[in-house]
């Protein structure tokens, strides 16, 4: 609720810092050489033959302007569930086959109090990341990947058109950072990872097309528009620390969404920031992957 | 070095993509007297898809609304004044399907059936429904004394199953015509026109145009799509003579369905003008949280004419002085007398 309404989370601030951080990493990593070591000595990303599932809640703000349903801003609490695990690549040595699936819900209200709308979305986020930079205490993987959203935002005013479903698929970027801290001889792994989906498809009716014409008379060409950069920008990221707590790692963290779009003639955007609480896994793999 | 341009290319390239993000922020005015006003001139400005008819059809200039009410709104003006005004220039667009939704009250313009006859009573209609009609899917139907089948269809909002359809048409399978009274009804859902209509077709029909605003300007619009409604072939038909009955309390998708209607060779119109309201709805909000209907898009009958101001029937007929102190319907009986015309020809 907090972050729902402050600026800073809910302005295009917040997304640049963490481009520019992201895209520092390697020079900062650059400056300071160090010796390569493996990763399963390290043990913060799996290795063969084994997994690292985390599933997690998450409690936090959601922000949303969609023209097509109203021309004012929503904001509300959201709730999150999220499962995402990573493992090895069997087929190409220093690739990693992380996924992510989230589901996301808010009831949100006017600012003044009187209009209501609820929004859903569920992500899932596969990709295919090389090691670019592998420390001691530090690693970094990037590559391509896939992003899919499905969802809708529901307007309960609106008479004709009170819903606008979301889908958009694209193929996307996606990296994680992971840093092993030691406090007091325990292992703490900070993880910050970035989504950022380039090309794709996005489902967005023109200015002024009604559902009587996508639903029924099928004029769903307006509806539907190749999403780039320049017409929508989405980035999602998640800053974690897995900390070891008796016999389990608990993850502690941030998850933060902001998904805009400008096409025919209809701006949305919808910010989400989430507090999130879950508990991390390693699992071995024992038969054909699973 | 290499490296070092390659990262700041790529830092470069994150910066400039996200300013794509920083156009999408929230236009609405700020929550005051004036900035409620700005908000509902310029929405309707943009998105009211009449303008431009209405300018033809009685001189409605936007603009000139403007620099009318402008002066009314002062910065402490209470709530019930704002909503006053704001429904007085609303309703200088004459259209049925534009309100203002408040808590204080519903602003709305009902001069398109308040102004007229009302050409239909109930205590007229039971006389010819009387007390055994049947009840189906919002369908009240009887059949009269000259064997002539007649349907009450009061309301297009509730869900029109076909069993109910095929349960009327084969209640009236040996009747010589069919008389579907839907004076009064006000609209609902633009889907059960095409359940109707499908029964009384038997190939398919144009039966109107639908287009969209695609810009915020008066004249921006998309091409026009084609409203085509296929017969409902596995399903009963109708193919004796039909009569429509209409009055100024036929509104909406009744307007559209009146329409339809009358684009069809065995099926004659009798009774007032429709309402009209030939705009599909919309809504939009307000600073405040009031909430505001407005015709969005603009659909036209088979010939591409407007329907924002109702249908004309083939035959115009009012219920009479005298037929009313009888017990009579005029137009009912108008419809019984061109059904037995159309089977003597």
């Amino acid at each position: 609720m907090i972050l729902g309404r402050c600026r800073f989370f809910n302005s295009t601030v917040l997304p640049m810092v963490t481009c520019a951080l992201f895209a520092a990493i390697p020079l900062v990593t650059w400056a300071f050489p160090d010796k390569e070591t493996d990763l399963g000595e390290v043990g913060m990303s799996p290795v063969n033959k084994e997994r690292i599932s985390a599933v997690s809640l998450g409690f936090g703000g959601m922000n949303a302007l969609d023209e097509y349903l109203s021309p004012g801003v929503y904001r509300g609490m959201a709730f999150d569930f999220s499962y995402q695990t990573i493992r090895r690549f069997r087929q190409a040595d220093g690739w990693y086959s992380p996924y992510f699936f989230n589901v996301v819900a808010s009831p949100m209200r006017m600012g003044n109090g009187n209009g209501r709308t609820y929004a859903l979305m569920l992500d899932f986020r596969p990709s295919w990341e090389r090691l670019w930079i592998q420390k001691p205490k530090f690693t970094l993987t990037a590559g391509p990947g896939l992003f899919v959203r499905v969802g809708g935002v529901y307007n309960v005013r609106n008479s004709n058109n009170p819903a606008q479903l979301k889908l958009h698929i694209a193929a996307s970027v996606s990296g994680e950072a992971a840093y092993r801290l030691t406090v007091s001889s325990f292992p703490i792994d900070l993880r910050w990872r970035i989504d950022i989906p380039l090309l794709g498809y996005n489902f967005s009716p023109d200015f002024g097309l009604q559902y009587y014409e996508m639903y029924y008379l099928g004029q769903m060409s307006g509806a539907s528009h190749f999403a780039w950069p320049g017409n929508l920008l989405m980035l999602g990221q998640r800053i974690s620390a897995d900390i070891p707590v008796g016999g389990v790692r608990l993850r502690l963290g941030y998850m933060g969404d902001y998904w805009g779009y400008n096409m025919g003639g209809v701006r949305c955007r919808i910010f989400s920031n989430t507090f999130l609480i879950g508990i991390v896994r390693r699992v071995e793999i024992k038969h054909n992957g699973r | 070095m290499r490296h070092h341009i390659m990262n700041i290319k790529a830092l470069l390239l994150s910066l400039s993509v996200l300013s794509v993000t920083s156009c999408i922020r929230e236009t609405m005015p700020d929550n005051t007297p004036a900035g409620n006003f700005e908000a509902l001139w310029e929405m309707m400005d943009q998105r009211y898809c009449f303008f431009d008819y209405k300018a033809s059809e009685y001189g409605l200039d936007w603009n000139e609304v403007y620099v009318r009410y402008k002066p009314r709104i002062s910065d402490n003006m209470s709530s019930e004044g704002l909503f006053e005004v704001l429904c007085e220039m609303l309703s200088e667009l004459r259209d049925g399907h534009v309100n203002l939704y408040s808590s204080i009250d519903v602003g709305r313009n009902w001069s398109w059936y308040e102004a007229f006859p009302p050409n239909f009573y109930e205590h007229l209609q039971s006389n010819y429904l009387g007390t055994d009609y049947r009840i189906g899917g919002g369908l009240r139907y009887q059949i009269l004394d000259d064997n002539v089948g007649y349907i009450y269809y009061s309301d297009f909002t509730g869900s029109l199953d076909d069993s109910y359809l095929n349960r009327a048409l084969n209640y009236f399978s040996l009747c010589n015509g069919l008389i579907i009274d839907v004076r009064s009804n006000g609209g609902g859902y633009i889907f059960n026109i095409d359940k109707i209509v499908s029964r009384f077709i038997e190939e398919p029909v144009l039966c109107g145009y639908v287009c969209h605003k695609n810009g915020p300007g008066h004249s921006d619009f998309s091409d026009y799509a084609e409203r085509w409604i296929e017969p409902a072939t596995d399903q009963l038909r109708w193919n004796k003579p039909v009569a429509i009955l209409s009055n100024r309390g036929c509104y909406s998708a009744t307007n559209t369905f009146v329409s339809d209607m009358k684009a069809l060779p065995q099926v004659c119109v009798i009774g007032d003008r429709t309402g009209g309201g030939g705009g599909i709805p919309s809504s939009f909000e307000l600073p405040n949280g009031w909430s505001v209907r407005y015709s969005a898009c603009p659909m036209l009958d088979s010939d591409r004419r407007q329907i924002e101001f109702g249908v004309e029937p083939d035959i115009r007929v009012d219920i009479s002085d005298s037929d009313f102190a009888r017990g009579v319907d005029t137009i009912i009986e108008s419809a019984r007398v061109w059904i037995n015309s159309f089977l003597s020809k």
